[in-house]
Formats: C-alpha cells, structure tokens, sequence
C-alpha cells in the first residue's frame, strides 16, 4: 500500500510539473504554487464507497466479494444462493424490459378505457335526446342503437355488420311514432295544465291510445312495463278506433256542410261592358 | 488494490458494459469527487454516484474504452455542477451557523502550527472567479488534458490554456497574501 502511495504521489508531482511547464510558469514561481496543486490534487485520490445501486450495476468483482462475505453468516446463506448472483447486471435489463412492457399495456388499457367512455358518452347524449323529443320508444331504440355503435366500436372487425343492418331496424319505426306523437303535442303541452292528466280527462277518445304510449309524463311511466314498450309501435300506424268505443263517423254526413262555400275572390271576373 | 480490474480491462479489450463500469468507477470515482468538492458541490460523494448512475446506460453507445469513459463522467460531473449551481441560484438553502465553519474567526493555535491543511486550499479556490476555478480542477484534480478540458467547457484549446495560465497566476497570488498575512 505504500509502495502505490509513494507511486500515486510521484504521479502527482510529475502531473503538476506537467501542468506548470504548459502553463510556462517560470521555475521561481513553483514553489509557491507547487503545494497547494499537489494539495488539490491529493482530493482525487479518496474514491468514495460505492453505494447499493451503483455496486449492482458493477460487475461480480471486489464489490460482490465484500457483499458475500458479509451476507455469508446471515440465514441468507442458508439458501445457498451465491450473492455474486446479486451484483450482476442482468436486474436492470430485465426490470427495463418489465417496465416498457407494462407501459405498452397501460397505454392499451387506456385507449380502450377511453374509447369505452366517449361511447357511453354519446350514448347518454343521444338517449336524453331521445327522451326528450321521441317518448319512450324512441329512448329504446336510441338506447338499442348505442350499444350497437358501442360493440362497433369495442370490435373493430364486426364494424360494417351492424351498420348496414341499422337503416332497416332504426328509419322505418320513428317515423310512424313521429306522426303518432305529433298530433299529441298540443295535448303534452295543456297536460301540466290539468289538475288530472288521466284517460277521461280528454274529450276526444282517439287521441288516448296513441298519448298513452308516447308521453313521457312521469305518472305514466311507472305504469308502462318497460317489457312491454314495444307494443304501441304497431297500432300507430293508422289513428284506430278503440274496439269498444262506437264512433259516430255515420252522422257526419247529416252535417250540413256547404258544398262549395262561396269564396269572394272566387266568384268570378266582372266583365266590362262593351264600348 | 483496484488495478487488477482496470488491466483486466485494458487487456480483454471487448466491450462489457459492466466491466467498463467497474473500471471507470475504479479509476474515476476519486478524480470525479474531488472535482466535485473542488468546485463547492453540497455532498461530493452522493453526487459522484449520481453521475456514475448517468452513465452506465450511456456505455452501449460510448467509444474510446476508458478514457472515453473518464471524457463523458467529467462532462456529466461538470452538468451536475451547473445545476447544483443553477439550483442554489434560485432557492438559497438555509445554513446553520457553525463556529467550526465560521471562516471569518482568527485561526488557532494548532490550526496555524499543523498548517491550514485542505480548508487553505479551499479558501484560495473560493476567492476565484469561476472560470479560474474550474479550469484548475478539471486540469489539476481530474488530470484532464487541454483538449478535453476545452470539450468540457465549451472553450478553445487557446482559451483553456490562456485561462489555465491566468487562473495560476490568480492562485499565487493569493497564495502569496495568505503566507503574507500569516
């Protein structure tokens, strides 16, 4: 060990001589600065410890030696593992290759979180949309249509199948309905206005069937089973008569009703009379 | 004692990362801590195994064996210090008071019989501008040649040597005060 001091020293007093004649210090000068060099330079030869992290990315060397004997008479030595193992570098390869794998499958995960969300998103969207303007068969089929466009999206290789089948399921119904609930708007706008929106509160029979399927008054929905929403669809076509309820369309006729009601402007050109 | 590692090294000639890191931190640890110390780092050690953490993932793409690794820990040290520097700027940390630490208080008996020992060389190194500091403990603790001194600080070669000549000539002088006053 002293043999390497001396050496290391004669090093530094030939480095700092070095140094001196580059510098073109005249040789009078040296020995004011010669000694506080060779003391600054003596700071470089304390090599500080090396700490946990950086002796496992050292290869098995001094390090994992000192480790092993240190760990030989703890109960880590009863499992007969050679703790050399331990400061190799194979750990950080493996915990960067773990990593990265985890990030891919992070990200995955948070594309199809994402993609989930803005579906049920939209889907909210279009059902209180629905809700508000078409009743509650149009909030079933919108609501049947958004957890198509949701299975679309969540499976991108069935992505054409429902599409093309979605004009025939969706177009045709709300029409019908549309026609349906458009008479019954007058009577959903009056119906905060009486005291009892039931069925005998309305003078006109007809409307009842239709205005019982389609308005979303808050009375009427706990009453609807939702089993059974998709039973108004088909009357609606044509306003029918209830079975029981004679109607009398027979008597329109003894109205009397003028053929052909005399309109002013339709009477006719006065003619001039000739000159 | 760690020599062995390093002629191992020098002898096998192939590219192991972690047997070039246990060589560059063999060989390195002690220059690179005593830069660190030289230049007022807080903590030298801790910061010297930062640096050599900095390292290792860039020894796959590092060429020049050893001394391309001692270029690039110097270059990683120098960064932390200017980020120790940059960082002190902006949040000054509050100190205690120490009396042992007070440099403004007369030395003592002993101090002046056993010599002002490191802390002599410490006060001289404070005294100078930062260039001058720097270029002497690249060139003196970190034994680096002119040219990768200049690499370092971004300088020319005629620069490094003009600024190494006047950062001496600064440090004699100070020198000279301090055996003038005492």
């Amino acid at each position: 060990m002293s043999e390497e001091t001396a050496r290391r020293r004669m090093n530094d007093e030939q480095a700092i001589d070095r140094l001196l004649a580059d510098a073109d210090a005249c040789s009078d000068d040296l020995g004011g600065i010669r000694s506080e060099l060779l003391e600054l330079r003596s700071w470089a030869s304390t090599p500080p410890s090396p700490s946990a992290a950086v002796r496992a990315l050292m290869v098995s060397g001094p390090a994992a030696v000192t480790s092993k004997l240190t760990t030989a008479d703890g109960p880590a030595a009863l499992s007969e593992v050679p703790t050399s193992v331990l400061a190799t570098v194979a750990a950080p390869a493996s915990c960067a290759n773990e990593d990265e794998l985890a990030a891919r499958r992070r990200r995955k995960r948070r594309t199809a979180l994402a993609g989930f969300a803005v579906a049920a998103t939209l889907a909210g969207g279009a059902t209180a949309a629905a809700a508000s303007e078409g009743g509650i068969p149009a909030v079933v089929q919108h609501v049947g249509e958004a957890i198509g466009s949701m299975v679309t999206q969540l499976v991108p290789a069935s992505g054409k199948a429902p599409r093309q089948g979605e004009p025939a399921v969706s177009t045709p119904d709300p029409l019908p309905v549309n026609e349906a609930t458009h008479p019954a708007a007058p009577a959903r706008g009056t119906a905060p206005a009486n005291p009892g929106p039931s069925g005998a509160a309305h003078p006109d029979p007809r409307s009842t069937p239709g205005e019982g399927a389609s308005r979303p008054s808050p009375k009427a929905s706990p009453r609807v089973d939702p089993g059974n929403l998709s039973i108004p669809s088909p009357p609606v076509t044509a306003p029918v008569t209830p079975p029981g309820v004679e109607l009398p369309p027979v008597e329109r006729p003894d109205i009397p009703v003028p053929a052909s009601p005399a309109v002013p402007g339709v009477l006719g050109v006065p003619t001039l009379p000739a000159r | 004692m760690l020599d062995p590692l390093v002629d191992e090294y020098v002898q096998a000639d192939h590219h192991d990362p972690a047997l070039l890191f246990t060589a560059a931190y063999n060989e390195f640890a002690g220059p690179v801590c005593g830069y660190l110390r030289a230049r007022g780092v807080d903590d030298p050690e801790a910061v010297t195994q930062d640096v050599f953490l900095a390292l290792y993932p860039r020894l796959d793409t590092l060429h020049g064996g050893l001394q391309g690794a001692k270029t690039l820990l110097f270059s990683i040290a120098h960064a932390r210090m200017v980020d120790h520097y940059r960082r002190r700027e902006r949040r000054p940390e509050p100190a205690p008071y120490e009396v042992e630490t007070d440099t403004r208080r007369a030395p003592s008996a002993e101090d002046q019989a056993f010599g002002a020992g490191s802390l002599g060389v410490t006060e001289l190194l404070h005294g100078l501008p930062d260039d001058y500091r720097e270029v002497l403990a690249l060139r003196v603790v970190a034994d680096l040649s002119v040219e990768e001194t200049a690499a370092i600080m971004g300088k020319s070669q005629g620069a490094v040597k003009q600024l190494q000549r006047r950062a001496l000539g600064a440090l004699k002088k100070r020198a000279l005060l301090r055996n003038g006053s005492e």
